[in-house]
């Protein structure tokens, strides 16, 4: 069993901050050799889902149970934000190999720590703050 | 294939539902398994066994191919059976790479499940045939029968049913009767195309008509 757990709730990050927390596991087979600790995006919503790797920091497993805390820096883009076709997650996500099982916990990452919301009332200025962290 | 929806989306009112909490959003759609009109998996893999794996998916748009073919792959990987999937897209750009690539594996005995037959020319479609003949199998994906059967028979033709639209929402959580009235309309109007469905359903959670339900 593996579990994944942030230190900060709630979880909302602005760029540059620490995104810190602990991989702790259980009772894991002879076959799991390693795991890998991830700061992930990908996009939810109508068309197909998109997925990158921010951060990954690999770890090799010798013993069956143990805990691993972990660090990360908040990537300036990104932002988190939701619209109705498309959302963008920010997790942190924990995956064991070989069989590519793992955890994940949802965070957000934007300038105010909030996600983006991009409604018809402020659809314009959320994106224009959005792009221009993107480019 | 569960989900918890806050309803009320993202802070953005009842008009609005986040495409991260909508219920048909693509992450959930793909988790729908293939139903079979009849018998079960064991059964149609000992028939495409019998068919020494060259055979078509045959049906319309949105009946269901390519959620096969998926779980073709899978239960190939899962027992051992070399394969490589290929999709081809609607750009044809990337078709001269990824079918020889394709053909490669196929050397390399490893059966072809080819996703989007119908996108290729006549040419291509003959030289796939010619290229895996002495393959260890072909498995492709097509709109309608090929013309001759002898060289790639159908395993399986995939069609929609009312039902099977109500099904699927059920899969999804969506029980209400509001909802399955709507999409009883949307398979309708899509004249039974569950993709093109459930994409019309997605607009209609998107624009929060039935927050009030998923909040319940």
């Amino acid at each position: 069993m593996i579990e994944i757990s942030l230190n900060q709730t709630p979880p909302e990050y602005r760029p540059g901050d620490v995104i810190s927390g602990r991989v702790v596991w259980t009772e894991l087979d002879e076959q799991t050799t390693s795991l890998e600790t991830r700061l992930i995006w990908f996009t939810e919503g109508k068309g197909d889902q998109d997925v990158g790797v921010a951060i990954s920091i690999p770890a090799k497993l010798t013993a069956p149970e143990g805990n691993l805390p972990f660090e990360f820096s908040a990537p300036t883009r990104p932002y988190s934000f939701s619209g109705k076709l498309i959302s963008l997650i920010w997790a942190a996500e924990v995956v064991l190999f070989p069989s590519r099982e793992g955890k994940r916990k949802q965070i957000t990452i934007s300038s105010t720590g909030k996600e983006l919301v991009l409604d018809k009332s402020h659809k314009d200025s959320a994106l224009k703050s959005a792009m221009r962290v993107s480019s | 294939m569960t989900k918890q929806h806050s309803g009320s989306s993202t802070g953005c009112g009842a008009q609005f539902l986040a495409a991260r909490e909508n219920p048909l959003c693509m992450d959930l759609v793909t988790r729908i398994k293939y139903r079979f009109a009849a018998q079960d998996w064991p059964w149609h893999l000992e028939r495409l066994r019998k068919l020494n794996y060259r055979a078509a998916v045959v049906g319309p748009q949105g009946s269901g191919k390519t959620t096969l073919l998926y779980e073709l792959l899978e239960h190939f990987r899962g027992s051992g059976i070399a394969c490589h999937h290929v999709f081809l897209p609607r750009d044809r750009a990337s078709y001269p790479g990824l079918l020889e690539q394709a053909f490669q594996k196929s050397r390399a005995d490893s059966i072809l499940l080819v996703d989007g037959m119908e996108r290729l020319n006549l040419s291509e479609r003959w030289n796939l045939l010619r290229m895996t003949k002495r393959g260890p199998g072909l498995v492709v994906n097509r709109h309608r029968a090929c013309r001759f059967p002898q060289k790639l028979p159908t395993w399986l033709k995939t069609q929609t049913c009312p039902e099977l639209m109500s099904q699927i929402l059920k899969d999804l959580n969506l029980d209400a009767p509001v909802i399955q009235s709507t999409g009883a309309a949307a398979f309708a109007k899509s004249n039974g195309n569950i993709r093109e469905a459930l994409r019309d359903l997605y607009d209609q959670f998107s624009s929060g008509r039935f927050n009030e339900i998923l909040a319940r």
